[in-house]
């Protein structure tokens, strides 16, 4: 005997996803702060001294990596906290696609603002 | 046995003559050791016969007394109504949450009942074994057993539903009775389910809907893991959602 079928297919993806971000995160995060903060303890943050640093691959990933791993994970979270209400389950695709949206104009938003370090200039955003 | 004199604040709601609940008290005379389905027995049979309640068996084995006792959902059979007592010397006693109320203490467990069949509890053959035609065991090894020997102490009684805050927010979600009863079959090496139960399990309202708060596991009157099922549960719904494309 089936009964009535609720809610909608999937959810493995974004359940995997969160904690492979968090973990990713988790690095991501303690690196990020050891280069910001103690890598250099006491000598002043200015923007060629960024620069020499984003020059090298390793730290544009990580801050790069940062950014992106920061926006899924947040993004997905509210997702996931979305769909608890009761009555948006049946908007799960719009959510997810909006959320996609936001994410997606947000990377290029922070990778805009670290274009002047790497290129010179802002690439279209920050004109 | 010191008797004392307890209060017993009750939930009633009668749908034909009550436009709405009402708190009704009623003193009763306990001792300790005394459970609360005993002063419920008590109240119903020397001062008000309209009391409605579930009992059954009176040994915590049928699940059939669970109700809101102080503020918890627990079989009343179990609960001794000296633990329970509040600074007024009252014992609250509601009906179970997230099952609407029919009669005082008497819930509506249809949507209980339906996630039940929904997760299919019940051994599925292999789809390719040719039927049989003489009599078989279908005996299960000792230490396979072990793995899923709490998840079948389950006795219905939906205190873990009642507990469950996902429960009391989406009324969707399959809810931890029906995902611990799935993962007593999908644990067991003689079933060959995984495919129709993963419809069901694989889904936004099944296994990824529990958010781990262990209410149902802290609640549970005969001690399983529930919490721990459902985890193994998803880990198995990680290979047949990814495989299958499960959807993002």
């Amino acid at each position: 005997m089936r009964q009535r079928q609720y809610g909608t297919t999937g959810g493995a993806w974004p359940w995997l996803l969160q904690r492979v971000s968090a973990v990713f995160l988790l690095v991501l995060i303690l690196l990020h702060l050891w280069i910001e903060h103690f890598m250099h303890l006491g000598a002043p943050i200015t923007f060629a001294s960024v620069k020499a640093r984003l020059v090298h691959a390793v730290f544009a990933v990580i801050d790069y990596g940062l950014l992106i791993v920061v926006v899924f994970h947040g993004l997905n979270g509210l997702r996931t906290v979305l769909l608890e209400i009761p009555f948006l389950p049946h908007r799960s695709r719009a959510i997810t696609i909006g959320l996609w949206v936001l994410g997606v104009v947000t990377v290029i938003f922070g990778m805009d603002i670290l274009a002047p370090f790497l290129w010179g200039r802002p690439w279209f955003v920050l004109k | 046995m010191a008797e004392s004199t307890v209060t017993f604040r009750v939930f009633r709601y009668n749908p034909v003559t009550d436009e709405k609940p009402y708190w009704a008290l009623y003193p009763v005379t306990v001792e300790p050791g005394d459970p609360v389905l005993m002063g419920l027995m008590r109240i119903r049979e020397e001062q008000d016969g309209s009391l409605a309640f579930r009992a059954s068996c009176r040994s915590g084995i049928c699940g059939s007394d669970a109700m809101v006792i102080a503020g918890r959902s627990r079989l009343a059979c179990k609960t001794q109504i000296l633990h329970v007592l509040n600074a007024q010397r009252e014992v609250v006693v509601e009906p179970l949450r997230n099952l609407s109320y029919v009669k005082d203490l008497v819930v509506d467990q249809t949507p209980f009942w339906e996630k039940f069949y929904q997760v299919d509890p019940w051994l599925h053959e292999d789809p390719l074994s040719k039927p049989p035609t003489t009599e078989r065991l279908m005996q299960l090894p000792e230490s396979e057993f072990d793995d899923i020997s709490k998840a079948s102490d389950c006795i219905f009684c939906q205190i873990c539903y009642s507990e469950c805050p996902v429960n009391g927010m989406d009324r969707a979600f399959l809810g931890p009775q029906a995902l611990i009863k799935a993962f007593r079959f999908e644990a067991d090496p003689r079933d060959h389910g995984t495919p129709d139960r993963a419809r069901t399990l694989n889904n936004q309202e099944g296994v990824w809907k529990c958010r781990t708060t262990f209410n149902c596991t802290l609640s549970c009157p005969k001690g399983i893991p529930i919490t721990k099922g459902i985890q193994a549960l998803k880990r198995e719904m990680l290979t047949v959602g990814l495989g299958r494309g499960g959807g993002v």
